[in-house]
C-alpha cells in the first residue's frame, strides 16, 4: 500500500499545495482527491467565465485537471501549484476561444447559441440563495451586468482581471500564469478596468 | 470619471492632481507608502481625486463580490475516472526496487550470487581458527597490523605525489618570491585583497539575485 493511502483527512486538509504533489507522486487517492476540492471552484470559475459555456467549461476544467494529474511527475516545486494549474486552465480556454472564435459575447449569452436552451445555457448566472425575491432580482441583475462587462473584455485582460479581482493573485504570479512580463499584466488589468468602467459607469451610484 | 488623462499626459486643473494610474493603485493599497502618503493627502483635500479613487473601489468591491461556481457534482469522479494513479518514486528508490527480484529464479540467481562469495571466505576464517596457533586475539593483532601497514604505505604515496608535483614547486618559487618583496607592497596587497574579496562576493550574490529574462518591472 502506498504511503500516502495511511494519510488521514485531517491531514491533508492541513497540507500545502507541495505536499500533497508529494503525496499525490506516492500514488494517494485521497491527495488528488483534496487537490481537486481546493481547486474545482476556482478552475471551473475562470474557465467558465472566460468561455461562457457551462458544458464546455466543464470539459475544460476537467482536461486541466487530467492534464495536470497525469504529468504530476513533471511538476516544478520552484513554483507554486495555483500557478501551473491556472496557466494550464487559462491556456486551454484562450486556445478554445481563439479556435471558436467566441472571445466576446453579447450580455445575453454566447452569440454562437443558436436555440433559447444555448443562449440560457450561455448566460452567466449570478445569484445568492439567501437574499429575498426583491434583492435576488437586483443582486441576479447587477451580478449579469458585470458578468456581461467581463465577457467583452479581450480575452487577456478577462484573463488578468479575474486572476486579479476574483482569484486574488498577485501581479507576480499572474505573471507566471499568463507567461508574459510583469509591464503587460499592469497593462492589461488597467486597460480592463478603464473599460469596465466605462461599461459599468450607470452603476456607479447604486452600488 | 474621465477627466484624468491616463499615462505620464497632464491632468485638466491643478497641476498637482495625481495620474490615473496612481489614484488606481492608491484605490487598490499597492502604491508604495511614501507615495501613497502624498496621493492620500491630496485626494483628502481634492473632491475630484476622491471621487475617481471612490469609482475604483467601488469596481473593486463589485468584482470582488463575484461568486464561484461550482461545476456539476459528477466533475470530481470524471476527472478521477480518466487520471493514472501511479507511485512515482525517486529514482534511487526505482532502482533498489528493481534490484529486488520479482520471481522464484530471480530469488534463487540473487541467493547464489550473494552466498558464493561468502561461503569460501567464511569456511577459510572457520578453517583458521581451527589452526592451533591461531587464536581470535592474534587474527585481530594482524588484521591491526595490516590496516597500520596500508594506512602508512597510503598516505607516503600521497606526500611523495603532492612534493612531487608542479603545485609544489609552484608555491616553493611563490614563496621565495613572496620572501624578496618589501613588508610595505607586501602589505599593500593584503589590504587591496582585503578589500577586493567582500565586493567580488557581493557583486556575485548580487548577481546571482537579479532576475534574469524579459521580466520588467514598472510600476
Amino acid at each position: 500500500m502506498p504511503r500516502g493511502q495511511r494519510l488521514n483527512a485531517l491531514d491533508l486538509i492541513h497540507s500545502t499545495d507541495h505536499e500533497l504533489v508529494t503525496f499525490a507522486r506516492t500514488g494517494s487517492d485521497k491527495a488528488y482527491r483534496e487537490l481537486l476540492d481546493r481547486y474545482q471552484r476556482p478552475v471551473f470559475s475562470l474557465v467558465y467565465r472566460m468561455v461562457r459555456d457551462r458544458e464546455l467549461a466543464e470539459d475544460l476544467a476537467q482536461e486541466t485537471f487530467v492534464k495536470v494529474f497525469n504529468h504530476i511527475e513533471s511538476y516544478n516545486p520552484k513554483y507554486k501549484f495555483s500557478s501551473w494549474i491556472f496557466k494550464i486552465a487559462s491556456n486551454l480556454a484562450i486556445d478554445c476561444l481563439r479556435k471558436k472564435e467566441l472571445n466576446t459575447v453579447s450580455l445575453d449569452g454566447s452569440r454562437h447559441a443558436r436555440t433559447p436552451d444555448e443562449v440560457e445555457s450561455s448566460r452567466i448566472s449570478v445569484a445568492s440563495e439567501d437574499e429575498n425575491p426583491e434583492e435576488l432580482l437586483e443582486a441576479k441583475e447587477l451580478g449579469e451586468e458585470i458578468e456581461g462587462a467581463i465577457g467583452q473584455l479581450r480575452a487577456e485582460y478577462r484573463t488578468a482581471i479575474l486572476l486579479r479581482h476574483v482569484e486574488g493573485r498577485p501581479y507576480e504570479e499572474i505573471a507566471e500564469i499568463m507567461e508574459v512580463p510583469l509591464g503587460t499584466v499592469k497593462t492589461y488589468i488597467h486597460r480592463a478596468r478603464s473599460e469596465l468602467r466605462e461599461t459599468l459607469a450607470h452603476l456607479r451610484i447604486e452600488t | 470619471m474621465n477627466e484624468h488623462v491616463t499615462g505620464r499626459n497632464s491632468v485638466p486643473g491643478p497641476p498637482a492632481h495625481p495620474t490615473t494610474e496612481t489614484l488606481e493603485q492608491l484605490a487598490e493599497g499597492v502604491l508604495p507608502a511614501a507615495e501613497a502618503a502624498t496621493a492620500h493627502s491630496h485626494v483628502e483635500a481634492c473632491e475630484r481625486c476622491a471621487s475617481e479613487v471612490d469609482a475604483f473601489r467601488s469596481l473593486f468591491s463589485m468584482l470582488g463580490e463575484l461568486p464561484r461556481f461550482a461545476p456539476s457534482p459528477v466533475f470530481a469522479d470524471a476527472v478521477m475516472a480518466r487520471v493514472q494513479i501511479t507511485a512515482h518514486e525517486s529514482r534511487a528508490l526505482a532502482l533498489l526496487r528493481r534490484l529486488i527480484p520479482t520471481t522464484r529464479r530471480g530469488w534463487a540467481f540473487i541467493s547464489v550470487a550473494v552466498t558464493a562469495p561468502a561461503v569460501p571466505l567464511i569456511a577459510l576464517v572457520l578453517w583458521l581458527l581451527t589452526q592451533p596457533l591461531l587464536s581470535p586475539a592474534t587474527v585481530t593483532q594482524w588484521a591491526l597490523l595490516r590496516i597500520q601497514s596500508t594506512a602508512q604505505t597510503g598516505s607516503a604515496w600521497l606526500l611523495d605525489r603532492a612534493f612531487g608535483s608542479n603545485l609544489f614547486g609552484w608555491a616553493e618559487t611563490s614563496y621565495a618570491t613572496i620572501q624578496t618583496v618589501p613588508d610595505s607592497a607586501l602589505g599593500g596587497a593584503i589590504a587591496l585583497l582585503a578589500v577586493a574579496m567582500p565586493l567580488s562576493v557581493w557583486g556575485l550574490i548580487r548577481l546571482t539575485r537579479t532576475p534574469g529574462g524579459n521580466v520588467t518591472y514598472a510600476n
